[in-house]
């Protein structure tokens, strides 16, 4: 009981460094605003201006994309929030940085997850909570108790999911001790088959998707199935599979992380 | 003539050392096209024609924007906000040749080297999937090419407009990021302007982002008459002559401003 308060407050200070450190620099953080409002909003407005001319796309109108985009860049902004340092792993593993966390008494992971809160990532939130009520609006999403659950779960999965793919990415690092960056890579894939309903694709993507590298879901299929878009064989609300998924690769990603870390040599001088 | 060649030849020498760097982009870059193709295959869904255009001729658009926007990468606006941060500028505005020439000549170097390294591959790759992305016509195709060159000077002149805000602000942090999107959204990059509404299409041929990936596109899929192609390639060099003149005023305006820190 004694360990787990000394480890709350330890995250709480952690927490407050990286806000501080961020709040150094307010034009900053509203030129985030300015840049990320113009990516979401607009982003989301010229795909509803297109799919407008055709109508809807793989089943799916502008209404029901508005909801499943701002579901998207609502867990990408906590993902950002919560697991930015899986970005600079590489940078980490070649400079020596985790000498640091090894010095400390304190559980690895744990020091990991909570050493940079960053701030910036809400502002990604921002115009996400704008396409997603509007997108709640146009689907007539009834603010009912149970959606309510069933979207907390969503994007609590969908930013474990997304997390736990930047980490697995970054954990390559110790093993290749190399700083090959592949949050390009990642969050292109991410906007792909997040942002836009997987069934634009072949069956063997989809399938690749859901059953292999689960990214459909973060949010297609608990989106889907709030929306009430088909019948699926699951008894429980996929939003439910989606958190189960979403913890599992969690602790899957803690696991690999404490694995580099015993191949961690300090390479730094 | 012969520094600013010789500068080309370096960055050409340097980008072949990356081998990572190159084999990521072509993976992440096929990723975009063949999701983007689907995009367009899933939208048409068997109707002949939208707004003027068919499915091939969105297959074709796809491919040949992803192999120009890797043509399109612009080192110059973080080769500024570099220079000025660590102070080298002073030593790059002593030299005996024009620091913008340098610069320029950096990033064609570049887009030579991701001619052969990453254009070739992602047409070959795009030809194997979709079938090749061929021009309307040889006429389109060179007229597709000077109005790319066009675009490509248009585009350089935006990127070094925003690093000489540098000069002022030191970093340029989400201001290019700010950029960056606006850039892939507005200028027909991803959706070409022709499926958009009216007004907001009038709105977007009226700044110069369309002149860089729009115009150059749909001369390329035969969307555009012979008599608008003149007068859009027209408008297109008077935008890229005004930007032009504004960077040459700015730019001198900039050096006197210089602060040097570090050194």
């Amino acid at each position: 009981m004694k360990k787990l308060r000394y480890y709350i407050s330890v995250a709480a200070m952690f927490t407050k460094l990286s806000i501080q450190s961020e709040l150094e620099y307010p034009f900053m953080l509203i030129g985030h605003i300015l840049a990320n409002s113009i990516q979401w909003v607009v982003g989301f407005a010229t795909i509803k201006f297109v799919v407008d001319q055709f109508g809807s796309i793989g089943g799916w109108g502008y209404e029901s994309l508005a909801f499943l985009y701002g579901m998207s860049v609502l867990s990408h902004g906590l993902a950002v929030v919560f697991y930015i340092q899986t970005w600079y792993m590489g940078y980490d593993v070649i400079e020596g940085e985790f000498d640091r966390f090894l010095l400390r008494p304190m559980n690895l992971v744990f020091q990991f997850l909570f050493s940079d809160f960053n701030l910036i990532g809400f502002t990604d939130m921002i115009p996400g909570l704008i396409v997603f009520f509007y997108g709640c609006a146009k689907v007539q999403l009834v603010p009912s108790l149970t959606n309510i659950l069933l979207v907390i779960c969503t994007l609590a999965g969908g930013t474990m999911i997304r997390g736990a793919v930047w980490m697995f990415c970054g954990s390559m690092s110790f093993w290749t001790k190399s700083t090959a960056n592949f949050t390009d890579m990642v969050g292109e894939l991410f906007e792909r088959v997040s942002m836009y309903p997987i069934t634009i694709y072949p069956k063997w993507v989809q399938a690749f998707f859901t059953f292999l590298l689960p990214l459909a879901w973060i949010t297609f299929w608990p989106v889907k199935d709030m929306l009430e878009l088909g019948i699926t064989p699951i008894p429980v609300p996929l939003a439910v599979v989606t958190l189960i998924v979403g913890l599992l690769m969690f602790v899957g990603s803690c696991a690999v992380f404490k694995a580099g870390m015993g191949k961690y040599e300090s390479a730094g001088s | 003539m012969k520094p600013y060649i010789f500068i080309s030849k370096l960055r050409i020498q340097t980008a072949l050392a990356y081998r990572f760097n190159v084999i990521s982009t072509i993976l992440i870059q096929c990723l975009v096209m063949y999701a983007m193709s689907c995009f367009w295959i899933a939208a048409y869904n068997g109707t002949e024609t939208v707004s003027g255009v068919n499915q091939r001729d969105m297959i074709t658009y796809t491919t040949i924007s992803v192999i120009m926007g890797n043509l399109l990468t612009m080192g110059v606006q973080d080769r500024i906000a570099r220079s000025v941060r660590s102070g080298s500028v002073a030593l790059d505005l002593l030299k005996p040749v024009s620091i913008y020439g340098i610069y320029l000549a950096e990033d064609l170097g570049d887009c030579a080297a991701a001619f052969f390294q990453k254009a070739i591959p992602l047409l070959l790759v795009g030809t194997v999937i979709f079938g090749f992305p061929a021009p309307a016509s040889f006429v389109h195709f060179l007229l597709f090419l000077f109005s790319f060159a066009i675009g490509y000077l248009i585009n350089w002149i935006l990127a070094a407009l925003l690093g000489l805000c540098a000069f002022k602000t030191l970093r340029l942090g989400p201001l290019a990021n700010a950029k960056g999107f606006i850039m892939k959204l507005l200028s027909g990059s991803i959706f070409p302007l022709w499926f958009f509404p009216a007004g907001f299409r009038r709105v977007l041929e009226l700044l110069p982002f369309m002149n860089i990936y729009q115009l150059p596109l749909g001369i390329y899929i035969g969307q555009y008459t012979m008599d608008e192609i003149l007068l859009r390639t027209g408008l297109q060099l008077f935008w890229c002559a005004v930007l032009w003149l504004l960077f040459d005023i700015l730019q001198k305006k900039m050096s006197a401003v210089i602060l040097i820190q570090g050194g």
